[in-house]
């Protein structure tokens, strides 16, 4: 007898852990609103178990869902166009400086999310330079140690991947102009380089900032309305005669919210955490961005 | 600085409670009560009515039989009054009693003058030193008891006892310490204090000893564990060399943290909630290297406590626990010492007198594979010439002079340093690395660099604490301490991947803590024991970065900055130790803090209770802890904080953190060679800093930078909940040992501001645990084995998998779904060692080899899980593991 309550005792102060059951019936939102064109498709996701292979397909699609954006007191209704996808039953123009809502009602749960449109961004003007020969360099997929080999004595992991070769360096500079002024909300910037290399001739791009995100007001002026900003990637050569191989650059930039800027940040590690949402009641992101790229081919 | 109503009435509720205590126990009378008295006797002799009169009221007489031979009493009294029922039979025989305490009376004889008032009856203070007969060493918490009148008195830290108002005249006393031999022997009042000198037990006769210690209701301070040195450090400990905190670890209410920075964890904290201190002064980063060994080396102390979830008044600062430790004097009988040679360093110690009175401890312990292996080799291919660094190494330094000028005085001055140096720098073919995954022959991946790695982090503990103990009347003894103690880290990284693209970053970070204490201890009564004291401690916290980020030679990226955060705290406190009974120890208290510049006193009542059943010891601890220091680190960036952690000290702006505690317990021996602890607790914390993002991994160059702002951002307050039953059964008899330790607990947190409404596992929170070592000594040979098995630590869990898609990816990106923080947890933790030794002399050096072997069954203990959300296929979970077996060797020397 004594003994049950001791039993009793152990379990009421240390209990045990159980990890919950895998919840699928988790919707995913991906929505982007761009500044002053037609409403955009919204993409109706569900989560899938872990075992599951995922596809993009009606398996994951999140199908017979009620979507509605508000739009300055409007409910533009959308329908589902195919598996997950739902377009505007109306064609409307987002607005930039407006306030948009999302409502999505799919089997028994309500999700919503809210945003604003940006002013419109472009890019102003491009500067770009390869270096004349080729440096030595580390060519190595990542730096940081691979977690599942580290019970050896790291060597291993360390060396994975990586050797010394010779790499061009390519400096980009974009310009855009920022007439946004002082209109109260506080957008991010968003600029992204794309070199379109094969696999074998991507490098980490840890020194070599070839993305960043950062609020706008950050960054400098370098006259009256222009920002501007730099950054570089490698492409590795095989000797140091060989010249930058041929390839294309997309550049990128986006004006965008806090929220979408903190989803992007944070979507570097999924494995270890989940980058925040703005989505009430589910995941993924829903945001207004002003967008532009240039694509140009390096040689 | 805010305090919520519900705390306001709390603190109330534990004021009101202290304050009835302490009126209960300044107050005697108010502890008696009336019972009608009547005595009627007539030449009837004295022995007998005393005898009869102590059985019919309860009262305790102590007399000699030659005081009342061959007397007659005779009396006729009826009312309430003890001291006049006592007074009237006694009447006529030139005796009189004196009222030691409640229900307590000795007799005492007054001459001829009859009507001589006991009050002026020459009462005196049993007052002295323990100490060790050899070394001279005074023992702090040794018990002087008088077992006739159920009255004791442990001694203090400067190892002084004082048992005041009593007749003058000789005691019968019984003197324990834990790790010595009882003594039994006559005491007598004297106007210098009485020198008591222990022998240190042998290990055959250690069991009874041990056991009757345990009888002895004052051994234990509530929510105290006093360290046997000797015990603790025999026990296994990971590194396989003795090391007081990794064998702290066998207590039930103490984890050791598995990080680079080490760490222990008391009944469900955190690792800063516990403080670290040497001879009085706090000491900032206990750890070695990779937290294998700490700073505590064993030879050096001879005190350590750990203070748990209650502390004495004296102690404060963090909320979970405190561990005091003191280092030894140094032997005043001839110089010995004791060196050693381990797997990862070699030490040595040192002790012995150097004049009358003065007497010295050196202590010292340093790794030896840089003086094998080199700090620096040559590297050169034919053509270039480079440096390939492995400035691996550590050291640790104490150092004690303690002068005694008299026997009332006592001066020591203790000296301490530890610093660890980490300095690598690889020049590396990594061609060759990835074209030989498995056969790694040095001098084949080794080659002239341009393109290199280097690392390289110091740091150091620098401590300096200067006491003076002054037995300035024989109630009263004052001690005095003044310390200043540092921690300093410096890390530097230098990477450079291309040849005109680099990262070079300097971060420095220092805190500096100067204070002063002052302790009193006042022996008010046979029944209480008054302690109080002030401490002023003023801390500065700077840090500096220094950042050059080249990403070609026309674009760079830098940072430069500093941090400097001080605060200064002013503290009073007041403990009184009170025994009504033979049976009952009450231990009220109250410290009062207060940051400089800040509006509101922080009051941290606390009470402690024992009560003494004979077999068993019941204890029971409650109070309020507040904590000024607040230890976070950068969670974005790889350039800082990867060593050391920073501290954020209290401010107007930054408020406290502070717990509430209770904890339930009983001690209870069995038989003469068992003895077994059983504690329940409950550990409430309120503004704990918790991070915003539990699982942030530090993947940028730059986070958000080292200043209050950035990094407090990071986080967000929150609460803490632990409670938890932690049982402890030591087995002792001639040469075999066992100890059993099991603890059952949760410790779980939340964050409001995050959302969090209800609590979740915290990051060490570790449900069950038991310990077991059995260690067995045969003439030369002892051999012993261990094991260890707890829950798994807690991981967070993906529920689900799930796509997002961006403007500019061309495909969605796989995420996955961490809906709750902590909501798994990894396989139990399994390990089973062994471990052996052999002692052997030569000449008059004792040697020792000892042999441990860790996880012999080459358990593969998961420390770690993986996922890869890519997509499409199913999500690649993968594990990482521990160490497999290892064996660990260690030769010791003893002179």
């Amino acid at each position: 007898m004594k003994f049950r309550y001791l039993l009793i005792a152990v379990i009421f102060l240390a209990g045990c852990d159980a990890v919950q059951p895998e919840d699928t019936s988790l919707l995913v939102v991906e929505a982007f609103v761009m500044s002053e064109q037609s409403l955009p498709e919204i993409i109706l996701r569900q989560a899938a178990p872990l075992r599951d292979p995922y596809q993009l397909d009606s398996s994951t699609a999140a199908m017979g869902a009620q979507v509605g954006l508000t739009l300055q007191d409007a409910l533009i209704p959308y329908r589902m166009q195919r598996p997950g996808a739902y377009v505007p039953l109306d064609s409307v123009i987002a607005v930039p400086g407006e306030s948009i809502a999302l409502n999505v009602q799919w089997e028994d749960q309500l999700v919503t999310a809210r945003t604003r449109i940006p002013p419109l961004i472009s890019l102003d003007s491009i500067e770009i330079s390869v270096s004349d020969t080729p440096v030595p360099g580390l060519l190595l997929d990542s730096l940081f140690i691979d977690p599942t080999q580290i019970d050896s004595l790291g060597i291993r992991a360390l060396g994975t991947g990586a050797r010394e070769g010779l790499v061009h360096l390519v400096r980009a500079t974009v310009y855009w102009e920022d007439h946004t002024g002082n209109d109260g909300n506080d957008w991010w910037i968003r600029m992204q380089l794309l070199p379109t290399l094969t696999q074998d001739q991507r490098l980490s791009n840890y020194f070599l900032s070839s993305e960043v995100v950062q609020p706008e007001e950050d960054i400098p002026f370098i006259d009256a309305n222009r920002r501007s900003w730099s950054g570089s990637y490698a492409v590795p050569v095989a000797s140091q005669t060989d010249p930058i191989s041929q390839h294309g650059l997309r550049i990128s930039i986006i004006r965008c919210t806090e929220a979408y800027a903190d989803f992007v940040s944070q979507s570097s590690n999924p494995g270890e955490y989940e980058p925040p949402s703005n989505i009430l009641h589910g995941r993924g992101i829903f945001a207004g961005l002003a967008v532009d790229t240039f694509t140009v081919s390096i040689k | 600085m805010h305090v919520t109503l519900r705390q306001w009435f709390f603190r109330k509720r534990l004021l009101c409670l202290y304050l009835v205590a302490a009126f209960i126990g300044v107050s005697p009378e108010a502890s008696s009560y009336a019972q009608d008295i009547s005595v009627d006797v007539s030449s009837e002799p004295l022995s007998q009515v005393l005898d009869s009169f102590g059985t019919s009221y309860r009262i305790n007489l102590v007399y000699a039989q030659r005081q009342v031979e061959g007397r007659l009493a005779t009396c006729n009294y009826v009312g309430t009054d003890v001291a006049a029922a006592l007074a009237c039979i006694l009447s006529d025989q030139n005796l009189s009693v004196i009222r030691l305490k409640r229900r307590q009376y000795v007799l005492v004889e007054v001459g001829d003058d009859a009507s001589l008032d006991p009050i002026e009856i020459r009462l005196g203070t049993l007052h002295g030193f323990v100490m060790d007969s050899l070394s001279e060493e005074t023992l702090p918490g040794a018990h002087v008891y008088l077992p006739r009148f159920a009255i004791g008195s442990a001694t203090n830290k400067a190892g002084y006892y004082a048992i005041p108002s009593l007749p003058f005249g000789q005691y019968r006393a019984r003197i324990s310490f834990l790790g010595y031999a009882t003594l039994d022997t006559l005491l007598e009042i004297s106007e210098e204090p009485t020198i008591i000198r222990l022998d240190r037990q042998t290990l055959e006769s250690q069991a009874i000893f041990v056991s009757s210690d345990r009888r002895d209701p004052y051994e234990v301070e509530p929510g105290v564990r006093q360290v046997s040195v000797n015990r603790i450090s025999k026990l296994p400990g990971f590194s396989g060399e003795a090391d007081l905190l990794q064998s702290l670890r066998w207590f039930p209410s103490v984890q050791r943290v598995r990080t680079n920075q080490g760490g222990l964890i008391v009944r469900g904290g955190e690792p800063d909630q516990v403080h670290y201190l040497i001879d009085g002064a706090p000491v900032y980063h206990m750890w070695h290297i990779a937290g294998l060994l700490s700073v505590y080396q064993p030879e050096a102390f001879k005190d350590v406590r750990l203070y748990q979830g209650s502390f004495p008044a004296e102690h404060g600062g963090r909320l979970s626990a405190v561990l005091d430790a003191e280092l030894k004097d140094g032997t005043m009988d001839q110089i010995t010492g004791l060196a050693g040679l381990g797997v990862l360093s070699a030490r040595a110690f040192v002790e012995g007198p150097i004049t009358k009175g003065l007497s010295f401890m050196v202590s010292g312990r340093r790794s030896y594979l840089d003086r094998i292996i080199g700090r620096r080799h040559p590297v050169y291919d034919g053509s270039r010439r480079d440096t390939m660094r492995t400035g691996i190494h550590l050291y640790d330094i104490s150092t004690k002079l303690a002068w005694r000028p008299s026997a009332r005085q006592r001066l020591t001055l203790g000296v301490y340093g530890s610093s660890d140096v980490l300095d690598i720098r690889l020049p590396v073919n990594l061609s060759v690395v990835g074209s030989f995954r498995d056969a790694l022959p040095l001098s084949d991946w080794l080659s002239p660099a341009s393109l290199v790695f280097e690392f390289d982090t110091r740091w150091s503990n620098r401590l300096i604490s200067a006491r003076y103990q002054y037995l300035y009347a024989d109630r009263l003894f004052l001690s005095a301490t003044a310390y200043a103690t540092s921690y300093r880290a410096h890390e530097r990284i230098f990477i450079r991947p291309t040849t005109i693209s680099s990262v070079n970053s300097v971060y420095e970070l220092d805190i500096l803590d100067v204070g002063v204490k002052l302790n009193v201890d006042y022996y008010l009564s046979l029944t209480h024991h008054i302690r109080g004291g002030i401490s002023i401690a003023q801390r500065t916290f700077s840090s500096e970065l220094e950042a050059l980020i080249l990403q070609t030679n026309t674009i760079s990226e830098s940072i430069d900055e500093r941090s400097a955060l001080d605060n200064t705290e002013i503290v009073l406190y007041a403990q009184d130790t009170w025994r009504p009974t033979a049976r009952l120890q009450i231990q009220p208290g109250l410290r009062v803090s207060q940051l400089r510049g800040a509006k509101d006193l922080r009051l941290s009542p606390r009470l402690g209770v024992l009560y003494d059943l004979d077999q068993v010891i019941l204890r029971m601890a409650m109070g309020v802890n507040v904590q000024y220091l607040h230890q976070v680190r950068d969670r974005y960036s790889v350039l800082y904080d990867l060593i050391s952690y920073r501290w954020v000290p209290a401010s107007r702006s930054v408020d406290p953190s502070h717990s509430y505690h209770a904890s339930l317990g009983a001690g209870v021996l069995l038989g003469n060679f068992f003895t077994v602890d059983v504690d329940l607790y409950v550990h409430l914390t309120h503004g704990l800093l918790l991070p915003r993002n539990e699982q942030q991994s530090r993947d940028r160059l730059l986070g958000p930078g080292i200043e209050l702002g950035a990094i407090l951002g990071q986080y967000t307050r929150g609460k803490a909940l632990a409670h938890g039953l932690e049982a402890n059964l030591q087995y002792e008899r001639g040469a075999s040992f066992l100890w059993v330790s099991y603890a059952a607990g949760r410790s779980r947190s939340r964050a409001p501001e995050l959302g969090e409404y209800k609590f979740r596992p915290g990051r060490f929170d570790i449900p069950q645990q038991l310990q077991i070592a059995f260690q067995r000594t045969r003439s030369h040979w002892s051999y012993g084995v261990s094991g260890n098995w707890r829950s798994g630590y807690p991981i967070t869990v993906p529920e689900a998998r799930y796509a997002v898609g961006d403007p500019l990816s061309e495909a969605p990106q796989g995420f996955l779904y961490f809906p709750k923080i902590n909501n798994g947890r990894l396989p139990p933790y399994v390990n089973y060692g062994v471990q052996g030794s052999y002692r052997f002399n030569v000449g008059d050096v004792a040697l020792q080899l000892k042999l441990e072997v860790d996880n012999i069954t080459f358990r593969r203990n998961v420390i770690g899980r993986v996922y890869d959300p890519a997509l499409p296929h199913e999500v690649a979970i993968t594990s990482r593991y521990g160490l497999p077996a290892y064996p660990l060797l260690e030769i010791t020397a003893q002179f």
